[in-house]
């Protein structure tokens, strides 16, 4: 993984639940090209179409709270959001993105700071800049940061499996 | 120094001598389910991770509970790959349309006092209520577990919830419930393990303490957890002496204590759009409502149901409701049977139903249109998940809730003679 | 002068068309949005007639058809007008509570004909037809050819009323058609369940309506229910019927019983009767529906529902369930259900490439048990 890169960034609100990162009607579809287009739909259903490849996401406190609904993070990760960036994270939100390869990065300061549309930089493990401000950011566990790595939990199982073998 | 009740059944189930928040532990789940809405997902991260075999058949929990009866294309499809799971990895216990899987696993005896177990689904902090360290996890994560039989955790510091007294009547524990979230908000709890003490909770029979577990999860809770008293070890079929080590320790360290007096609780809304929007419901009586919703893992059981209907016996919902009501399992269905609440239900005007997720998983059988108000006794309210954006879902105990079916209106129990 | 009863009338007048005064107008959640908004803005001339049914998808598989439920309920209330609200299926609750001997009952459902289990004539139009029944307080039809049905015999035990209501087609299909009222003559003494199956049908396998009578009727044809065989109506899109004894091994995902043909009283005794102390086939999911809140109330009473909960069923609320085919009981593609409902066209339960037998309660307990359908 870059140790560093830019975005644009889209920005929400607090507590945005699972059930609107991806609603559950929507969760049984066949394939996540099907899913990732339902992404935000409640709050915003013009989001998903609207994200490009690489783009931030910006939210407030406690992102990814309900359900652990896997697909809110396998969808955005589809989408190839490059990072959230938020003032804090649900338990199994994190992990389910963390599980998915997506990079999570908390910040108190930053989400009161930025527009939507402001470009981003941020250095892994140091800091982001976002209109010529510079923001620290905290450093990932080792074990996760393992995870991320590797490009999620399931290829890191398939790596733990072929050293097994 | 002491510990804390996660600290204890962490330490037990993975064998270091000391534990503090923050440290990472690896553990070794007593037992883990997965159900029917991630069959497919766990199924094919299984084959992709390379696994061959799941590392301990007997610890491994099929439930079909959310798609039975099947209400969505591939919900089929979703129930094949559970089956397909279980016959080629000898996953033997499959269970069909017996109920909620929050319901089963501690009915069932599945989830126990001090064990560790992991589920696909957020409310699993509800067997905390028969001391267990239950806790949600994605697929993803399930698929390594059944490969590998460990998982990561990190040791969460710890809430305490002291309360003491008697509950005035026509309160129950969902008051309790949502007294917590109104005051802990909806990331209050964030990786913490909330734990519950007091004699009101010593005196609480399991029914009503799996209610508070169950919404342990709306303030971000890893865990809410009890400790074992002679009637949950009854309820779980365990010795009491056996696990009365997993007690509180009065030198533990908590971040933070709430202290409650039960005879303050009165009848709590959580009202629109987020469970933590807590009020008396003397704030918002009078409000219409257009549908009513009793059941969920949250407040499905017999007990629930014996309050709805005594409430609604010898009346009819009123010209303009939709009650909806489901139980939480088969046996409780037929236990509500054999008591005759179903009758009475029924008699008042219910749609009465197989127990299964119901109206709150928001993907079938009830979804509200712009506009229409929902008063359900489930978890969760938030904006779309129970049907259109543009209504609103309300969440109160099954008193409450049965109470204002009979009314049309938002309606205190007290109210109805 | 003495009112005609309904089959003098229809067996003596030579006019072509007759008009016709309606006791009641049935009104159901399948209402189009249109309909919807010419009822709002009308003064309904005999409101006392009209009743609402809310039945058919229940609860709501929908954002939309709560929608349209909601309007539809809260037109009816401010009105005054009589609700049946998540009661159960509409037919089978006029013949608990509203419809009599001789009544004359108009609606758009396509199992109107039922009604004649109670010497009621049930006629099913469109819904433009509808509007203009609830708008002059009259409805105009063909005259209908009637064809008398003397039924006798003694039903075989292992038979079921729907298989004699299948062997009735297979005789006379080549005389019925949509002007063709069928007044049968009981001569077996059937209940009131088994006559709603057999007018039921006869809707189904192309006649108007249909209705028993008791009064002294010469009648066209004899027909003996005793060499009756157990039928089953093929998936697809036309009535094609075969002996259950002619299928072979079918596998089966999906069982119903229930809705306003497999899920009344005795459908649910006899299904019960069969699945008592025995389990449903691994995988298979086996739906069970009360058609109405009474025949739930019943059933309960009885210990059915226990029985199908023992037996490992889903039991579900009282409405139309499976059979209505949105929410309850949807099949994947290659998927097999079989139904004690009354379709069985491609997708009318989910996937199109999903096939749907029909079959009596009898037959769907026992293929619960078995996983296959054969006989």
């Amino acid at each position: 993984m870059e140790k560093s890169f830019e975005g644009r960034i889209w920005k929400l609100g607090d507590d945005i639940d699972t059930d609107i990162i991806m609603p559950t009607q929507w969760v049984t579809l066949d394939t996540m090209d099907e899913v990732k287009k339902h992404a935000f739909e409640p709050l915003r259903p013009e989001l998903a179409a609207a994200i490009q490849p690489g783009d931030i996401i910006v939210a407030g406190n406690n992102f990814g709270c309900g359900s652990s609904r896997e697909q809110a993070p396998e969808a955005l990760s589809a989408l190839k959001i490059k990072c959230i960036i938020a003032k804090s994270f649900a338990r199994i939100f994190f992990r389910n993105a963390i599980n998915n390869g997506l990079l999570l990065i908390e910040s108190k300061d930053l989400p009161d700071h930025c527009q939507e549309g402001d470009i981003v930089k941020v250095e892994i493990n140091h800091c982001i800049w976002c209109n010529g401000k510079e923001y620290d950011i905290p450093r990932i566990p080792e074990n996760i940061f393992q995870i991320i790595e590797d490009g999620g939990l399931v290829k890191s199982m398939q790596k733990r499996n072929h050293c097994l073998k | 120094m002491g510990h804390t009740l996660a600290e204890k059944i962490l330490m037990h189930n993975t064998g270091v001598a000391d534990c503090k928040p923050g440290d990472i532990v690896i553990t070794h789940p007593d037992c883990v389910m997965f159900h029917d809405i991630y069959t497919t997902n766990v199924y094919r991260k299984f084959k992709e991770m390379g696994f061959t075999k799941s590392w301990d058949a007997e610890k491994v929990i099929i439930m079909f509970d959310h798609l039975i009866p099947t209400c969505l294309p591939l919900d089929g499809d979703h129930m094949k790959h559970g089956y397909q799971f279980a016959e080629e990895f000898g996953a033997r216990k499959v269970h069909a349309g017996d109920g909620i899987c929050h319901q089963l696993m501690p009915e069932l005896g599945y989830a126990r006092p001090g064990n560790v177990v992991f589920v696909t689904d957020s409310h699993t902090t509800t067997y905390g209520a028969v001391s267990a360290f239950s806790t949600g996890i994605g697929y993803t994560e399930m698929a390594a577990i059944l490969g590998t039989g460990e998982m990561w955790v990190r040791v969460p510091s710890a809430i305490k919830i002291q309360i003491d007294g008697t509950l005035p009547d026509g309160v129950c524990s969902k008051d309790i419930a949502l007294r917590v979230l109104g005051d802990l908000k909806a990331a209050g709890g964030t990786y913490k393990s909330l734990e519950f003490c007091g004699s009101t909770i010593d005196a609480m029979p399991v029914d009503e303490r799996l209610t508070i577990a169950n919404m342990a999860v709306e303030c971000g809770a890893k865990v809410g957890l009890f400790a074992p008293t002679k009637e949950s070890c009854t309820y779980s079929n365990v010795n009491y002496d056996d696990v009365s080590w997993l007690h509180f320790d009065d030198d533990a360290e908590y971040e933070k204590v709430l202290t409650y007096k039960a005879e303050d609780m009165v009848p709590y809304i959580a009202a629109h759009p987020y469970v933590d929007n807590v009020k008396p419901l003397s704030e918002l009586e009078g409000m219409k409502v257009d549908k009513v919703f009793i059941g969920s893992c949250t407040n499905g059981r017999l007990q629930d149901l014996a309050a709805a209907a005594r409430i609604l016996d010898g009346h009819h919902i009123a010209p303009h409701i939709e009650l909806l009501i489901t139980p939480a399992s088969r046996s409780i269905f037929k236990q509500a049977i054999a008591l005759g609440y179903v009758e009475k239900l029924v008699r008042a005007g219910a749609m009465f139903t197989h127990p299964y997720c119901s109206l709150c998983e928001g993907r079938s059988g009830g979804l509200l249109c712009d506009d229409e108000v929902l008063l359900g006794t489930n978890n969760r309210n938030f904006l779309g998940r129970l049907g259109s954006p543009k209504s609103k879902t309300y969440l109160s105990s099954p008193a409450v809730a049965a109470a204002t079916a009979v009314t049309g209106y938002l309606t205190n129990p007290a109210d109805v003679k | 002068m003495m009112k005609q009863t309904l089959v003098q009338q229809f067996s003596e007048t030579q006019q072509t068309t007759c008009s016709l005064v309606p006791d009641y107008i049935m009104l159901t959640d399948t209402i189009s949005d249109a309909m919807l908004e010419k009822l709002e803005n009308l003064d309904i001339p005999s409101k006392n007639k009209l009743i609402v049914c809310i039945d058919h998808d229940t609860p709501n598989s929908s954002i939309a058809v709560g929608k349209k439920q909601r309007r539809l309920l809260t037109w009816a209330l401010d009105r005054n007008l009589t609700v049946e609200k998540c009661q159960g299926v509409g037919y089978i609750r006029l013949l608990e509570s509203y419809v009599k001997h001789n009544d004359i009952i108009a609606g758009t459902g396509y199992h109107m004909a039922g009604l004649g289990a109670a010497g009621a004539l049930g006629i099913r139009m469109t819904e433009d037809e509808l509007w203009e029944t609830i708008k002059n307080d009259k409805v105009t039809l063909p005259h209908p050819v009637v064809l008398t049905i003397s039924l006798t015999g003694t039903m075989p035990n292992y038979v079921s009323i729907q298989d004699v209501a299948l062997a009735i087609q297979k005789e006379y299909s080549n005389k019925i058609d949509d002007h063709t009222l069928i007044v049968f003559k009981d001569e077996t003494g059937l209940t009131t369940d088994q006559r709603y199956d057999l007018c039921h049908f006869a809707q189904q396998y192309g006649a108007c309506s249909a209705l028993f009578t008791e009064e002294t009727i010469s009648c066209n044809t004899r027909f003996d229910i005793s060499a009756t065989q157990p039928l089953v109506v093929l998936p697809g899109t036309s009535n094609q019927t075969e002996y259950l004894g002619a299928l072979h091994d079918i596998h089966v995902n999906e069982v119903f019983i229930g809705g306003c043909r497999g899920g009344k009283l005795e459908d649910l005794r006899a299904a019960a009767a069969i699945l008592k102390g025995k389990h449903i086939a691994y995988r298979l999911r086996l739906v069970v529906t009360p058609a109405t809140s009474s025949i739930y109330l019943q059933a309960l009473r009885e210990g059915l529902i226990d029985i199908f909960l023992d037996c490992g069923a889903v039991v579900m609320n009282q409405g139309c369930s499976v059979c209505w085919g949105k929410a309850q009981g949807i099949l994947d593609a290659g998927e097999v259900l079989v139904s004690t409902g009354s379709y069985h066209y491609p997708g009318c339960c989910g996937d199109t490439n999903a096939d749907v037998y029909l079959v009596s309660p009898c037959t769907a307990a026992h293929c619960a048990i078995t996983g296959t359908l054969s006989e």
